[in-house]
């Protein structure tokens, strides 16, 4: 059907089927990649059009439908600063706000984000901060906790009135002995326009820092740099895995399991494979039958070997059955709906408590599964752990006081808005190239090469920027479906989840029954603590191991005990991981962590009120300090040999200051008056907190490595293999090669994450890149400088004159001698590569480390609770973190903003059920709710800086820390505002509800 | 699944000639998902059936305005409708979405129905200019054997009007939603209207309760009606016990603010 509409001002007309929606036509029909797939119901927003000056879904709006109207993309505004001879407009200021307030993270909203506020400052010059995220609130992002795309949006408007904004240099200082709350913090906290006191985003752009003298002379590491992935990325170019044409390239399909647990008795694919425009079905019968895991984790994968890209038995609804390949996308569909398949239902196991009753099926009966140490498919058990340090009994039997309760964490699904999405084709050596949407590139490589019976050197893996993964992409989960198909159609094929199957067909948060024992004497020391788990890792057991263990590892490691007890604490971890017929967990941001401090977090609250403690005196006497043995290092090392590690830094207690002061907890924790709500009486106010840790990187391990090479104008090209999913990786590895090498980090071209270019490393999780990545590209940089200072020191005569090329700085894109003289690194560059003596200078790093130093953290949360109906408001969170030396204030901010927005998601809302057929209750954002804009509590970060010496610039991991506090802070605050004691969480109304009538 | 037909009729009466054919498409935010299980569309944006009349004492609205309209029109629609557009969706949902598709595929976790239910809403649909009210048409709306098609809504304009929900997150759907408004008749006399939400299929008019006020029940046996309303309204969100009683509290604080 011919269509016309006007496109970013140009007439257009299309001939497009009434069936393809709008987003379909201005992606596929005619290249417009700046709108991007990430629902199909509308939900999201990713695929915002201004529809005759208004944001609208495109992908719930057909084509045939902009017939006659005007629609504006991103690719309409602004463009590269810089086009040579051709002067450029640059970008639209409300891009360059975007960049420069690092309102970027993975870039896959942020276009959909700018033509929203595009349509507002049209209209309102001067809008109001609750203007701005109701305009934004039909976009939803998983990454950024939407701060600073607010602060992007007021700072364009003021800039487009004429008025000047806050200079974005340093990040504020938090002052290393505050106390209570500096003079200028209530300044600093004015609404900016703001009609609705509900809302607040403060002015500065920067968080709160309490610097790290050590870190004062540094050029770039400590620098809010734009993402240097940012000008793309705002621009809407095609940098995401589906922005990718290709003659010829075939959409795939998966055939879902409709029942939780069945033999395939028969399949019959003839009719589907008749169907005109199908390229090829597969089921199992059609592909070797190889067990392998899907958990991209290194070598030897520590987990069973349970799963198969087709198997003749399903295992959970959504299950794989078949793959189809199409000409079309509907082709494809139709194809599933015409493959027969008999099922012989089996019993389903849907509650973890059952996975190991007396007669319970077993879900794993398949004569080649692999076993991984306690693995035991016979009694559904994916892994099992026991851990005993020091004398628990002892510490029991010393105690005055026994704690014991139990409590549970829901499953829960990373949503991130890009789906799983891969794009394969043989290359012209026939090789087969796999462009993926992955954390673990090098990982994908290696574990798909046995299942598709290719050696591993005749496959490419390429990550281009992800759309969010937050661990969900730590899973080779949709590879082999689209290489299974271009292997049996030697033609590109394309494969992306809906959002629907990312719910079901996807990875989560492992669910877990967590029972708590504590030992604790009447003075508040804890003599034992023991924490026993029942995991859920669902129809597989990708992560099962690892995960569970983390829980223990970290969330189990914090209180030790004090006096004798810090000595030699005493710990108990044990867990059971069981196969349920629900979808496989996985990994998801905080990695088990955020499992165990709902319980560990949410046990010491009930002690601290019990004992009439004070909640923060308690914690801190009985947490683990620096200097001191990390309890578990000696105990449990992911299934390997454990090495003991000592805790180098911990600035636990400075988190706490700040926190305090920053959430003027003094002024309201026990204070009546402030916990009333004025002519509200069934209004309570409560003030919570949660003391956590996480890890940095997996010791003796994980292993990133980099090169660098300098370029003839003395720019330098940065090769790694660390995946940045949007975290903004790329650009603190640049940071950390500029501070090396002396120039600006325009300098540093980052190419990441291709197996045939980059050096490896190990894929981004564990909270591993700035630091392990960083210190690789550390190395690297330190090999060119040492080959440039050399060099330089022969240029500027400085041999003859006794003067050492170590003593030559490099600074300000030159070699200085320390007589003043200089010259610059392009001479330098020159000379190597053209003048004399050529060679290319070059370095290759990588790093591996004896140590998994824990980031600490302190996060308060303030709730309003109405008594009445249980319903939760959470008002504000907080946290203050160490997590080392800060490189980039902004990307490091944003990571807390949008770990703590995604862990309120857990504390209040998101939960994965299922029916009695273990059916999903949630196939999309409308039922699974995660945080819009316009319904954000207060957010807060400060960081306090400590200098971990394992890395060249001290840091330590912030990724995954956000995950840990939220959930028991909120359920804390909860109980401080009503009494209700929630052991379940999310903390939903009625859980709220059920807890105050119990106190009845 | 085969390939859709798209229509863009001018006229209503061109529209019901092609209601045999296929479904009237106003926004699409909900028809677009399920396009393949349709026939054909007919898209009704050429049909001006966007108009608001607000009146002293009705206010009609045109099938096709969209939900963000119905909020950007403060003075002409009660704030509290504007209100549960707003939780009814997201924003660029609401540009698009129109108030006759929420009447068409809105389920019982609905605001926006919820309001409307609470404000006596009477439907209009051709052929025939035949006005029901939203109670009866929700209940048969997918009855597909008479084709109709909504070209307005009509309610009163309520006295006052009050809206309140309990989520999980302020902008989740809800779990249970109360919607009350006050009619006065041109005698001064004062009515209670009130439509309960967050279960189901669809919102429920609480008639018993309406009934027993006129009667002079208490506040307390009022809301005692609004618990029974849903006494079995248990699902996967929240159990029936809970639903009940909340819906007492709600009905307890709007009546309330309705009395003034």
């Amino acid at each position: 059907m011919m269509i016309c509409f006007t496109l970013n001002g140009t007439p257009i007309e299309i001939d497009v089927p009434p069936e393809t929606t709008l987003l379909t036509a201005l992606r596929e029909e005619l290249g417009f990649f700046g709108v991007k797939h990430g629902c199909e119901t509308g939900e999201c927003g990713a695929c915002t059009v201004l529809f005759d000056g208004e944001p609208v879904n495109s992908c719930v709006m057909l084509a045939v439908q902009a017939d006659g109207h005007e629609l504006v993309t991103i690719e309409a505004l602004g463009e590269h600063p810089h086009h040579g001879w051709r002067e450029s407009k640059g970008l639209d200021p409300l891009q360059q706000a975007f960049v420069d307030t690092g309102a970027i993270q993975c870039g896959f909203c942020t276009p959909a984000m700018i033509l929203a506020a595009r349509s507002l400052l049209e209209e309102e010059s001067n809008p109001t901060e609750a203007q701005v995220r109701e305009v934004l609130s039909g976009v939803l992002c998983r990454c950024t906790g939407y701060i600073k795309p607010v602060q992007a949006v007021l700072r364009a408007a003021a800039i487009l009135r004429g008025e000047s904004v806050e200079p974005l240099e340093a990040p504020l200082p938090a002052p290393p002995d505050l106390f209570f709350p500096p003079d200028d913090v209530e300044d600093s906290r004015t609404l900016l326009g703001s009609d609705s006191p509900e809302i607040a985003t403060q002015i500065s752009v920067m968080p709160r820092i309490q610097i790290n003298p050590r870190t004062e002379a540094y050029q770039t590491v400590g620098s809010p740099e734009p993402k240097v992935d940012a000008i793309k990325l705002v621009m809407g170019k095609p940098a995401f895995t589906a922005d990718i044409e290709m003659r010829g390239m075939l959409v795939a399909k998966v055939l879902r399991s409709p029942v939780a647990h069945a033999r395939i008795k028969r399949i019959d694919a003839s009719k589907a494979r008749s169907l005109p425009g199908v390229a090829a079905v597969l089921t199992s019968e059609d592909i070797p039958r190889v067990a392998y895991s899907t958990a991209g984790q290194s070598d030897p994968i520590p987990g069973p070997l349970d799963t198969f890209s087709l198997d003749n038995k399903v295992r959970f609804f959504g299950d794989r059955v078949a793959f189809v390949a199409g000409e079309t996308e509907e082709i494809a569909e139709q194809a599933l709906h015409l493959i027969e398949v008999e099922y012989e239902p089996l019993p389903a196991i849907l509650d973890s408590a059952e996975a190991q009753a007396e007669g319970a099926v077993q879900i794993h009966d398949e004569p080649d599964y692999v076993n991984f140490a306690d693995s035991d498919p016979s009694r559904n058990l994916a892994a099992q752990i026991h851990i005993d340090i020091g004398d628990v009994e002892k510490g029991f039997s010393e105690a005055d006081h026994i704690f014991e309760a139990s409590y549970e964490v829901p499953k829960v699904s990373p949503a991130h808005i890009e789906p799983h999405v891969v794009v394969t084709y043989w290359d012209e050596d026939d090789r087969l190239v796999i462009r993926t949407s992955t954390q673990v590139p090098f990982h994908v490589r290696r574990q798909i090469a046995p299942v598709l019976n290719l050696p591993a050197k005749r496959i490419r893996v390429i990550k281009p920027r992800i759309g969010g993964g937050f661990g969900g992409k730590q899973e080779v989960l949709v590879e082999d479906v689209a290489a299974h198909l271009t292997i049996a159609t030697g033609r590109p094929v394309s494969f992306e989840f809906t959002r629907a199957e990312e719910f079901y067909g996807a990875r989560t948060r492992h669910p877990m029954r967590i029972s708590m024992k504590t030992g604790v004497k009447s003075d508040g020391t804890i003599t034992a603590n023991e924490m026993r788990v029942l995991s859920d890792t669902g129809a597989y057991g990708c992560h099962a191991l690892t995960v569970t263990g983390n829980t223990g590892h970290k969330a189990m490691a914090l209180y030790v005990g004090d006096g004798p007890y810090r000595e030699s604490p005493n710990i108990r971890f044990y867990a059971d991981v069981v196969y349920t017929n629900t979808p496989p967990s996985g990994a998801y941001r905080g990695y088990g962590v955020p499992q165990g401090f709902w319980p560990v977090e949410r046990h010491m609250e009930r002690i601290t009120r019990e004992l009439n403690l004070d909640p923060l005196q308690f914690r801190l006497k009985n947490a683990l300090r620096a200097g001191e043995l990390h309890p578990f290092s000696t105990a449990w090392s992911e299934g390997r040999e454990p090495m003991p590690e000592i805790i180098n830094t911990c600035g636990l207690e400075d988190c706490v200051r700040q926190g305090r002061a920053g959430v003027e907890w003094d002024a309201k924790f026990k204070n009546l008056e402030w916990h009333a709500v004025e002519g509200k009486p069934h209004l309570r106010r409560g003030i919570g907190v949660a003391l956590v840790m996480q890890g940095t990187a997996i010791p003796y391990l994980d292993m990133g490595g980099a090169s660098i090479k300098i370029n003839e104008d003395g720019s330098f090209n940065l090769l790694v293999g660390a995946a940045d999913l949007g975290t903004g990786s790329d650009t603190v590895l640049a940071q950390q090669a500029a501070e090396v090498l002396g120039v600006p980090v325009e300098d540093i071209i980052v190419y990441s994450s291709d197996t045939d270019f980059t050096p490896f490393d190990k894929g981004a999780y564990a909270s591993s890149t700035t630091y392990i990545s960083g210190a690789a590209v550390v190395g690297a940089a330190q090999k060119v400088s040492d080959r440039i200072r050399h060099r330089a020191a022969r240029m500027l005569g400085t041999e003859t004159e006794g003067i050492k090329p170590d003593e030559i700085v490099l600074r300000d894109r030159c070699a200085w001698s320390p007589d003043g003289r200089s010259i610059t690194l392009e001479e330098i560059a020159l000379n190597a590569l053209h003048h004399e003596d050529q060679e290319q200078i070059m370095g290759v790093g990588s790093f591996v480390s004896p140590v998994a130093p824990p980031p600490f953290a302190a996060q308060f949360a303030e709730v309003t609770v109405d008594v009445e109906t249980g319903q939760v408001i959470v008002d504000r969170l907080l946290m203050a973190v160490d997590s080392g030396v800060i490189v980039n204030p902004l990307t490091a901010s944003g990571q807390v903003e949008g770990g703590m927005t995604q862990a309120l998601g857990y504390a209040v809302c998101e939960e994965m059920l299922y029916d009695e057929e273990g059916r999903p209750r949630e196939v999309d954002f409308r039922d699974y709710h995660i945080f819009a804009a316009h319904e954000m509590p207060e957010l807060d970060t400060i960081f306090v800086e400590t200098f971990e010496p394992s890395h060249p610039f001290g840091v330590k991991a912030v990724a995954e820390i956000p995950m840990d506090g939220v959930a028991p802070a909120v359920a804390n605050a909860v109980m401080d505002a009503c009494g209700a004691d929630v052991l379940i969480a999310p903390v939903t109304p009625e859980r709220v509800w059920s807890a105050l009538k119990s106190q009845e | 699944m085969g390939s859709l037909n798209y229509h863009r009729p001018k006229t209503i009466k061109e529209t019901l000639a092609l209601m045999e054919k296929g479904v009237p498409l106003a926004g699409g935010t909900a028809l677009t998902p399920q396009r393949y299980d349709v026939a054909a569309v007919i898209d009704l944006q050429d049909l001006k059936l966007d108009e608001l009349k607000a009146g002293k004492s009705k206010i009609r609205i045109g099938a096709t305005i969209k939900l963000q309209a119905l909020i950007k029109a403060q003075e002409e629609v009660p704030q509290a409708l504007g209100q549960a557009c707003r939780q009814e969706a997201a924003l660029n949902i609401r540009n698009a979405a129109s108030i006759g598709g929420a009447v068409m595929t809105g389920d019982g976790r609905s605001p926006l129905l919820t309001a409307l239910l609470s404000l006596d809403t009477s439907v209009i649909t051709e052929p025939g200019n035949n006005s029901e009210p939203l109670e009866k048409l929700l209940e048969k709306r997918d009855d597909t054997r008479k084709p109709r098609l909504i070209v307005a809504l009509e309610m009163m304009r309520p006295n006052r009007m009050f809206y309140e929900q309990v989520s999980r997150s302020p902008a989740d759907r809800p779990l249970v939603c109360l919607a009350v408004a006050e009619k006065r008749t041109s005698k001064g006399e004062s009515h209670v209207v009130a439509a309960l939400g967050g279960y189901g299929e669809r919102p429920i008019r609480l008639t018993e309760m309406e009934e027993a006020l006129e009667k002079g029940a208490s506040l307390a046996e009022a809301a005692a009606l609004a618990e029974k309303a849903y006494s079995g309204a248990g699902d996967a969100f929240a159990s029936a016990a809970y639903r009940a009683e909340i819906a007492g509290v709600l009905a307890r604080r709007l009546l309330t603010e309705v009395k003034g």
